[in-house]
């Protein structure tokens, strides 16, 4: 008996301690988010997207060299990462599976995910900012195209191993070639997974600041020339929040809000889509 | 009159330096239903997966010998899209692909590039009624394959085989993820199936080997130890290692 009790005493302090570590975790990510978005919301407005900054001092002003240089380096650094991570994951799922340099990419590949992205930006700096001579947006989004590919491959290649083997060989013992194969029964039945890990990975980057800092820099002007430097959301925020004035900081604030709205809907949508498609199976 | 469709001849096959087939010779007849029995790990399946060389997939394996069709060593066919396109094959589990069932059926005659539209049709509905699915899925062709049950599942994956017209069907246990329903269905199915095609069936249930075969072959270990018309090796095995495998005394 007294064993029984002393039993539901440890279970009972080990059940309080994690809900509390559960909700001291909790507590910052909400706490996070709640004043990103209240001192966030209060900052958008039509300039925030329509204009360009002010001259320091003066209030007005908006972003919008910000939103579109971020949006270029982003979508040039997916059209660089997305196919050059789901083409390697395929290599790695199926041609290359057996291949034992596949496995050590794959494990290469799982390091770079943690690789601390201003590594990464150093790097850059070195093989394409200092060559050129100048910041430009093409480094930064070959930076995070950088941060990009390991991520993709590695959901790509996972969600293409769940795929059976035996709808593979279906297709095979239909007469298909491999490519075929892959083409109409793998990536077909692996849509949904691929598809995440492309939305996950872009939402990696997108928050990335470290990697630009010494790439794309920063432009307090409009351009929509990757072949300089490009502003981007995040060093701008990095560079408002530090800045003296306080229409910077209200626009960092702001910056800040969009950015986390954004991720957290492409991280609701990856999440749904992956719900959705195991419960259907 | 039993035409020989396929002659194996001293076939042997080799998994690394294992031994998995030993001498094996063996003739399959044209429109009739052979059946594999034997024990798990006898071979059997190995040796279904060598008429449509699906051991090439993977590395390490090894032929011997041969099987002859039409007058060619299949081990030693360079095409084998040709090949698989002539012998078809059905698995365990229902292997529906991720789109409609008419897209399903049509895979592959597409794979062979058939264009006509018409034709496909005619293809398409043509193999649906062989698998007697045709009733059940005629209103709902172009919904996602994944949405049949089971058994209907299996009788789609039958269809798309049908639908290249094979010379031959290869069943590796057809009906061991299925209810006993299905099960029967499938049966039924394949003792028609033979007046279009040729079925070589691996089946670890010995009922079913008896219902639905013409002849049956027993492994053993890689060995094929007998290899007789269905009612004579059940009723009067000649190999007293038979008798005690279909009298469930090991196995």
């Amino acid at each position: 008996m007294d064993r029984v009790r002393k039993r539901k005493l440890i279970n009972k302090i080990a059940l309080g301690l994690s809900v509390f570590a559960a909700f001291l975790g909790l507590f910052w990510l909400v706490f996070i988010i709640v004043s990103v978005l209240s001192k966030g919301f209060s900052a958008i407005n039509w300039s925030l997207f329509f204009k360009d900054p002010a001259p320091p001092g003066f209030s007005g002003g908006g972003l919008r060299s910000a939103f579109v240089g971020q949006g270029i380096i982003t979508i040039v650094a997916s059209l660089i990462g997305i196919p050059i991570g789901i083409m390697g994951g395929t290599f790695l799922a199926e041609y290359g599976r057996n291949f034992k340099f596949s496995r050590l990419v794959s494990d290469i590949a799982d390091i770079m995910v943690s690789l601390p992205s201003i590594v990464v930006g150093t790097f850059v700096y070195s093989i394409m900012v200092r060559p050129m001579g100048h910041f430009s947006g093409y480094a930064g989004a070959f930076a995070l195209a950088i941060i990009m590919i390991p991520t993709i491959l590695r959901t790509t290649e996972e969600m293409l191993n769940l795929v059976p083997w035996e709808l593979r060989e279906a297709a095979f013992a239909l007469g298909a070639p491999y490519y075929k194969v892959i083409k109409d029964v793998v990536y077909r039945s692996a849509a949904a997974g691929l598809f995440t890990g492309v939305l996950l990975g872009v939402a990696r980057v997108a928050t990335e600041t470290a990697p630009l800092l010494f790439t794309s820099f920063n432009n307090p002007f409009f351009t929509v020339n990757p072949n300089q430097s490009m502003p981007s959301l995040t060093v701008t925020i990095y560079q408002y929040a530090m800045g003296p004035y306080e229409e910077w900081h209200r626009l960092a604030w702001a910056a800040s809000f969009v950015i986390v709205v954004t991720v957290l809907l492409l991280s609701i949508a990856g999440r749904f889509i992956i719900n959705r498609r195991f419960s259907k199976r | 009159m039993n035409q020989v469709l396929l002659s194996v001849k001293d076939l042997n096959f080799f998994y690394g330096e294992t031994q998995i087939l030993h001498n094996i010779d063996l003739d399959i007849y044209k429109n009739r239903t052979t059946a594999l029995i034997g024990p798990s790990g006898c071979g059997k399946t190995t040796f279904l997966r060598c008429f449509n060389r699906m051991h090439d997939l993977y590395r390490n394996n090894r032929y011997e010998g041969e099987i002859l069709y039409k007058g060619e060593n299949i081990l030693k066919v360079k095409d084998l899209i040709e090949l698989r396109s002539k012998i078809g094959m059905v698995f365990q589990r229902p292997t529906p692909f991720p789109m409609s069932i008419f897209d399903n059926v049509a895979y592959g005659l597409k794979l062979k590039g058939v264009k006509d539209k018409k034709k496909i049709r005619e293809r398409v509905e043509k193999a649906l009624v062989g698998a007697a699915l045709w009733d059940e899925v005629k209103d709902k062709l172009y919904s996602p394959a994944l949405d049949l049950s089971g058994g209907q599942q299996q009788r789609m994956v039958i269809a798309r085989a049908l639908a290249v017209e094979p010379d031959i069907i290869l069943f590796d246990e057809p009906t061991s993820a299925l209810d006993p329903i299905a099960t029967s269905k499938i049966e039924e199915l394949l003792s028609n199936l033979k007046k279009i095609t040729t079925i070589l069936i691996v089946t670890h249930n010995m009922q079913q080997a008896a219902r639905v075969s013409d002849f049956t072959a027993f492994i053993y270990k890689g060995h094929l130890i007998e290899f007789e018309e269905t009612e004579k090796l059940f009723t009067n095995p000649k190999e007293e290692l038979t008798e005690r495998y279909i009298t469930g005394r090991f196995g």
